[in-house]
This record gives C-alpha cells, structure tokens and sequence, in this order.
C-alpha cells in the first residue's frame, strides 16, 4: 500500500471546549487509487487532509507514505519528504500574490534545486495538460476560480509526487470548471499518483475510484 | 524578469518592494542607528586625538603669560585663534630662579594680516632655538635639519601653494617644512627662530602694523614654557611662581586638557544617551514592525511549508529582509555620517572649539566595517523572535489563521 493511516486522532482545545476534530481514523490507499473524502463542514475532513499531507501533527496514530512515519521524521526531512512526495492542493488562497502562475509552479522545485531546462519544460507540459499554458505569465489576481485551482494542482504536480492531496478543490468552481478538475484528478491517478481530495459536494459521485464519508471525525 | 530566478532569497526582496514605505521607514531607522555610531565613534576619537595633540604639542608642564591673557593663550593652542601679547623679557629669568623650576624658554607672538596669504590671520610663534624644550622635538618629526633664518615651518591648515616661498609683510620666507595636521590650533600656526620672528616683527613695523608701535622686540616675550624640576609637582611650583613673579598669568599644562577632557566626558555622555535612546527606540520599532510584517504573511509561510519549506527556510525568509534592511540602512548611515563628517572637518573642528584630529584611515575602515557588522546583525535580531515563532507554528493552523 502506498498510504497507511492508523488510528489518526487530532484533538483541539478551544477554552474549555475540547474537540476531537478526527477520532480514530485508519484508512488505505493504493498507488493509482483515486479516493474521494465527502463530508459535510465540521465533519473533521480538513483535518484529516492536512495530518495525511505532514502539515499537522495528530494527537494519535500514524501515517505511512511510501514506508515513511510522517511524524517519526525531522522537520528536515518531513520538509523535504512533502516536496518529493506529496502534492498538496490548499483550500483558497494557494498563491504568494507577487510571484506570476510560472514562478509559484516553479518555487516547489526550487526550494531544494536549482532550476533546469528540464524542469522548465516540466512545467510548462504541466500547465499543455492542465489547459492554462497562456496563463503562466499572469499573476494570481488575474485568474479565475477554475484557473487558479488548476494551476495550484500544477504546483502539486510539478515534482511528480506519488500522492495528490487536495482540499475542497471544487467547492467554488462552476459543473464545468467542476468537471475539468475532477477530469485532470482521474488522468493523474491514471497516471500513477495516487490522488485523495475531500469535498462537501454531493454531485460528483461519477468521479473516484473510492468514495469515502466522513462524519464527526470518523469514516464511516 | 528571468522567470528562472525564483528562489527564497527573491522572495524577500519582493516583500520589501511590496510595502515601499514600510522598508524605506526600516532602513532610515537602521541608517539613523549607523550615522550615530559611527559618526558618533568618529566625533569621539577625533575629539581624544585632538586632546592628545594638545598634550603633545604643549610639550611643558607651566606656560606663563601675561596677566589677563589666559583666554588668549589657549585660544592659540586649542583653536588657532591668532592673539598676541607681552611682557618683559626679564620674567624668563625670574621664572628660571624660581625653586622647582628646570628649564625655561620663551616665545614671541606675531600675527600677521590676511593680506598676503592666508584668507584668515596666521599665527607666528617664536622661538629660541638655544633653550627651547617644547617646540623642536616634534618639529623634528618633520624637519631634521636646522631651521635657519628667514625659514618657516608650517602648520597644516595653512594655505599654502608648495612653491617652497610664502609672502608675509611684503618680505619671503623659506618654507621648510609642513607639520602633520593636529587638529589643533597649532594647525594655523607658523613657527620660526627668534630670529626670523625679528625679521617679520622688523617688516611688520616698516609695513606700517600699528600693533608693533609701542613694542621692544629685544626686551619683550609672549610667553614662557616651563618644565619643572623631577620631584616637584606643579602645584607646588605654580605657587612658588606665585609668590615671587607679579603680573604674570599661569597655566598650567593639565588644567587646558583636563578642561577639554571634562566637555569632552559631558560629550561623550550626551552621545551614548542619544545612542541608547534611539537604539532603544530602533530595536522596539524594528521588532514591532517585523512582527506585524511575519503576521501578515501567515498564509504566506503556511504555503510556503506546504511545498515543503523546512522552518529554516521560513526564517530564512525573514532574515533574508531583515540583512537587507541592516545592509542598506548601515552602509546609507555610514554614507551619510562621511559625508557630514569628513567634508566639514575643518567647520566641526571650529563650530565645537574643542581640539579636533580625525583617526587614521585604517581605524575609520575598521569603524565602517564594524558598524556595517552592528548593522547587519542587530535588524536580524529583531526580526528573530517573529521568524522562529511563525516557523514553528503549526501548518494547516497558519494557513487557515486569515480565513
């Protein structure tokens, strides 16, 4: 299996309020698997997103990519075990403003490289797939919602991770804009990352190899 | 733009460009902590130097003058205020009895009109190469041989063309060599033998000066230098003075230098209060504003870690714009203190009346560099604190901080 979550928990304190945002979870995922999370707001899926990406340590239980304890590495190589493997598309505001669509694509290659033809030409057969090649000189402002979520899976991509994780990626997409993400999800798994994005939206059961629901924290 | 050139180190400079006023208001704060310390440094080694020169150049423990011209005295020495008085000559060898006194040597005070060279009045001093103890040994630093007659020595701040001649009273004289500069009022002065000083005094006089009219040059002085005996202090001497010379006015070497060093210590205070002051004011604005920049961009570094930036490389960010600051800022502050202190030297020098020398080159270097280093690090200190917490928050909790 590519991923193994065992029993993940990750418990907030809020004041005197305690909430366990995700209770127990335990989940697997294959290489080329398409996995769709649906849960209502609340429901903990976001969470759940963020510890399988290394972005939050959970208060219980573990994650393996690949082999790899996420929460057993240092900041260092969970850094560098996210650029190389895990892509991972943020719920809104993916960009940093002053960089053009290029150069955001580009940052997560530069962080640990310097920049070659190669990569150059990587990018820019990303963004042939993802249908925004013209766009690449624009900047964040000048995109609309579907091109913006379209050129933040072509910075998850531009590594070539082995899994895709995306946060609500069509939460305020229009059915076509929709069903262009939902199509590029389905190539990329096709194409051998393993692709897990969480939504709240009903209508898109066509899409997923496995659809998974979510509710108060657990999978049910 | 070269699309290829995105890396962290841009990413900090397109954050200062994206707040203008913000990064202009942090360099002129790191600039203003620069000028002051190293102008500051500059101002307070010149001013010790200017001290030491007096001290040296003095070169006896008592000078005596006449009664009433004290002021008059040490505005020649300290300022390079061109004065002349005198008394008989017969004092020297008053002075010369008197217990606890072991050599003494006269001079002669001439000065001379702007009309010939100089665009202010220059200061001769006069004097007797046979017992003189305090002028030759540091003339020697720049003239071996032995001044002869009708020959000059110069101070440095004299104008002068390095014709070898210069013009005074409508005769020339030999230019033997120019002194060092001291930063003090000896800059100004122009020494020779007695017998030169006769000369001037003699072409003065048949040039008409009414202030040679009621003088014997032959009989009279301007001042004695004296060097006391070895176990006698000068306290003692002063009052052995005091009790058998009438109508002359003592000071004593350490009183004009302790003078100075007393405004210099008032100085000095008043610098290192300023300093402190704005450092403190500095170092408070620098980690405020640093803090509410780090705050903004939570999303920003939330993203950043996202794609797999360590916690070092999100300090790294902010430390990359704090060096920016502290570099711009130290060098436009050692720019702007060079550019105040080094072209109006001489204005300084006369403005504050204090002794005035500027350090050797190689400390001013050291000082610069020294201050780029303050300047370098202090910026980066500030922003520390709002970089190490941003970095060690946690992700997703960062990124969803501003929804």
């Amino acid at each position: 299996m590519l991923i193994e979550v065992k029993n993940l928990t990750r418990k907030y304190s809020r004041g005197l309020r305690h909430i366990t945002a995700v209770d127990g979870v335990s989940l697997t995922v294959g290489k080329d698997e398409f996995v769709i999370i649906k849960g209502e707001s609340g429901s903990g899926k976001s969470t759940l997103l963020s510890m399988l990406a290394g972005l939050l340590k959970p208060t219980e239980g573990s994650v393996v990519i690949s082999g790899e304890n996420l929460y057993k590495l240092s900041d260092k190589e969970l850094s560098l075990f996210r650029n190389r493997h895990i892509g991972y598309v943020p719920q809104g505001h993916e960009f940093l403003s002053e960089l053009t669509v290029y150069e955001n694509i580009l940052l997560p290659q530069r962080l640990y490289n310097k920049a070659s033809g190669d990569v150059k030409d990587r990018v820019i057969e990303i963004l042939n797939r993802l249908g925004i090649s013209e766009l690449k000189d624009s900047y964040p402002s000048e995109l609309s919602g579907g091109e913006r979520k379209r050129s933040a899976i072509a910075r998850a991509l531009v590594n070539a991770p082995d899994i895709l994780l995306a946060d609500e990626p069509t939460s305020d997409l229009d059915r076509k804009n929709t069903t262009i993400v939902l199509d590029a999800f389905s190539e990329i798994a096709k194409s051998g990352t393993a692709v897990i994005m969480i939504t709240h939206d009903d209508h898109i059961s066509s899409y997923g190899d496995r659809i998974l629901n979510m509710e108060k924290g657990k999978l049910i | 733009m070269n699309q290829n050139d995105i890396s962290l180190k841009r990413l900090s400079v397109i954050n200062l460009r994206r707040h203008p006023f913000r990064s202009a208001g942090l360099i002129v704060m790191t600039a203003l902590l620069a000028f002051l310390a190293f102008g500051g440094s500059i101002l307070s080694l010149s001013l010790d130097r200017g001290l030491e020169s007096v001290s040296t150049r003095l070169g006896a423990d008592i000078m005596v003058v006449p009664i009433g011209y004290d002021k008059e005295a040490e505005g020649v020495l300290l300022r390079g205020e061109p004065s002349y008085f005198y008394f008989d000559k017969s004092v020297e060898t008053q002075l010369s009895e008197v217990e606890g006194v072991d050599k003494v040597t006269s001079q002669f005070f001439l000065t001379s009109s702007n009309q010939d060279c100089c665009a202010i009045p220059v200061q001769f001093i006069g004097f007797d190469p046979d017992t003189d103890f305090a002028v030759q040994p540091w003339i020697k630093e720049s003239y071996s041989g032995d001044l002869g007659e009708n020959s000059i020595i110069i101070g440095n701040d004299i104008l002068y063309d390095g014709s070898g001649i210069m013009k005074f009273f409508g005769k020339e004289y030999k230019v033997a060599a120019v002194l060092d500069k001291t930063g003090t009022g000896f800059d100004t002065d122009i020494y020779a033998n007695i017998e030169t000083v006769k000369d001037l005094f003699e072409a003065a006089k048949d040039k008409g000066f009414r202030f040679t009219d009621d003088i014997n040059f032959e009989s009279s002085v301007s001042s004695v230098l004296i060097k006391i005996s070895d176990g006698y202090d000068i306290d003692t001497v002063v009052h052995n003075i005091r009790m058998n010379v009438d109508g002359v006015q003592i000071i004593k070497g350490k009183t004009i230098t302790s003078d100075i060093s007393d405004n210099l210590s008032g100085f000095r205070l008043v610098l290192i209060l300023l300093l402190l002051v704005i450092g403190i004011f500095s170092v408070i604005v620098l980690i405020m504003t640093f803090s509410l920049s780090v705050n903004e961009r939570r999303r920003e570094f939330g993203i950043l870690r996202s794609i797999g930036a360590t916690k070092g490389m999100v300090v790294s960010v902010v430390i990359n714009e704090a060096l920016i600051i502290g570099a711009a800022g130290g060098i436009l502050g050692i720019l702007l203190a060079a550019t105040v202190l080094f072209p109006f030297n001489t204005y300084i020098s006369n403005s504050i009346k204090l002794p005035y020398l500027l350090p050797d080159g190689a400390v001013i270097f050291a000082l610069g560099l020294l201050t780029v280093i303050l300047s370098l690090i202090i910026p980066p200190l500030t922003a520390a604190y709002s970089a190490v917490k941003i970095s060690r928050a946690e992700t997703y909790l960062t990124m969803r901080d501003n929804d």
